[in-house]
């Protein structure tokens, strides 16, 4: 198994308008991982997945994604996967075809393979009903599939439990213990302290934009 | 890339903003319906319907003369209504997960650019076509010949066909500046402010009369044509819009390859 650092945070901090949103974030990612991030809300852990992906370039420090610096060397990372909010789908598209208008851009995966992700997440890729019909946790397996449906290296969730029932939360916590095994990198940021110990390698206890605390969980039924 | 996502930026308006698309078309020809209809009288043809329905007031010579462009300001206003709705939805919905796949700030904005001049093409493409049906329809007459009605009240000495023509394209030309001028603001500015900004800047023209506002240019009675002495020519208008979006342009790809996506 690939347990190569993956991601590197260097004492990186961002401040916008004067105010303090990330101070001082070390971090050391590995792959074939999942870490999970909690914190209220305003914490910082949504700004960090951003900096992360480059969405956003800290004000001081540097990310490194699979060694490539972000901002200096590329501007986003080579494969990232990201689940921030609910992508602004079609209402008027299907599933798939809202999937495949995303998946054209970069056209790495054919039909076939957008339909197996869709399949993945709990959905029927043949289904006929539009996104405007859909439930709030269906949407959120929707996006969850647009987010690995390009087999990216790096997966970034904020908050992947979000209206899933309890059915739609195992099932996530199968498929992303399945893309660990694969030797994906996961980050989870979320409010339910159980689900993300169950899932997590390590946990990351976030605060007014810094790491206060973080643990190994344990967890063995992963390994 | 840059091709995959102009492609996928114009199907994505043109699917996002149909119902808005559909009923602004329905507005205009609704409208060209009714002018065409007291016209209609008068031995018109389309040619007036355009004249009439997209026509200013001309130069301000009197303040107590001030009458208000109201066709003129509507369709301005409606335009910048749809490109704005559209650009606003998709940078803050959809721009992370664009830009994640694209992977270069530069493509995305580009696209994003030809876009703009894509989408103001369709829509005073549309424009026009739809004018020229629903008056075609109430006259019964496809000609966009000269007619008693244009001979008697509109003063000009050019073909009614190349005045349509000036007309449309300087709405375009004004239409392509301040939907420019809209990416740009975005950058900057929430959405309701760009709005009302790019809103107030187009409409100034309707009060003064500067050739380095953007709404004058759709104005044909400040044209040359119509005003002489003024010496707004159509030339001046096209070099005015290429040079403003090429500038409008630059600064806002400067801008956004500078700024955070949050």
């Amino acid at each position: 198994m690939d347990t190569a650092v993956y991601v590197i945070a260097n004492q990186v901090s961002k401040t916008i308008n004067k105010q303090h949103i990330l101070t001082d974030i070390n971090l050391e990612l590995k792959k074939s991982s999942i870490y999970g991030f909690r914190g209220k809300n305003g914490s910082g852990k949504t700004m960090l997945f951003r900096a992360l992906c480059g969405l956003i370039l800290p004000t001081e420090g540097t990310v490194t994604i699979g060694g490539v610096v972000l901002g200096k060397e590329a501007s986003f990372p080579e494969s990232v996967g990201v689940l921030i909010e609910y992508p602004g789908f079609l209402h008027g598209y299907t599933g798939f075809k809202n999937l495949k208008m995303l998946a054209s851009l970069n056209n790495r995966i054919n039909d076939d393979q957008i339909r197996d992700t869709i399949r993945l997440v709990g959905l029927y890729p043949d289904d006929k009903r539009k996104y405007k019909k859909y439930s709030l946790g269906m949407k959120q397996r929707l996006g969850l599939a647009q987010a690995i449906m390009e087999k990216p290296e790096l997966i970034i969730l904020d908050e992947p439990t979000n209206a899933l029932d309890s059915e739609g939360i195992e099932k996530l916590k199968q498929l992303l213990l399945n893309l660990k095994a694969e030797g994906k990198c996961i980050l989870i940021a979320s409010h339910d302290k159980e689900e993300l110990e169950y899932l997590s390698d390590e946990i990351f206890m976030m605060e007014n934009g810094k790491i206060i605390d973080h643990y190994i969980t344990g967890t063995q039924h992963n390994e | 890339m840059i091709f995959n996502l102009y492609k996928r930026d114009v199907a994505y308006s043109l699917i996002y903003g149909k119902v808005k698309f559909v009923l602004f078309f329905t507005v205009i020809g609704f409208l060209a319906a009714m002018i065409s209809s007291q016209l209609k009288p008068f031995y018109s043809n389309s040619a007036g319907t355009f004249y009439q329905l997209l026509k200013d007031f001309g130069y301000l010579e009197e303040p107590s003369h001030f009458q208000l462009p109201a066709y003129w300001v509507f369709i301005q206003c409606s335009v910048q209504f749809l490109i704005g709705d559209f650009l606003t939805h998709d940078l803050k919905n959809n721009g992370r997960y664009l830009l994640l796949r694209c992977r270069s700030k530069s493509t995305f904005i580009l696209a994003k650019i030809a876009w703009l001049l894509t989408i103001n093409l369709f829509i005073y493409g549309g424009l026009f076509a739809v004018i020229y049906l629903a008056s075609c329809f109430v006259y019964g007459d496809f000609s966009l010949d000269s007619s008693p009605f244009f001979e008697d009240h509109v003063a000009t000495l050019i073909a009614p066909a190349e005045l349509v023509a000036r007309i449309v394209i300087g709405y375009l030309l004004t239409g392509i500046v301040l939907s420019a001028i809209q990416l740009l603001l975005l950058q900057f500015l929430a959405p309701a402010i760009t709005f009302f900004a790019v809103v107030l800047l187009g409409s100034l023209s309707a009060i003064v009369d500067a050739k380095w506002l953007p709404g004058i240019h759709s104005m044909i009675l400040k044209q040359e044509i119509f005003a002489p002495e003024q010496q707004l020519s159509f030339g001046f208008s096209v070099a005015y819009t290429a040079v403003s979006f090429v500038l409008f342009s630059a600064v806002t790809f400067m801008a956004f390859r500078k700024k955070d996506i949050r």
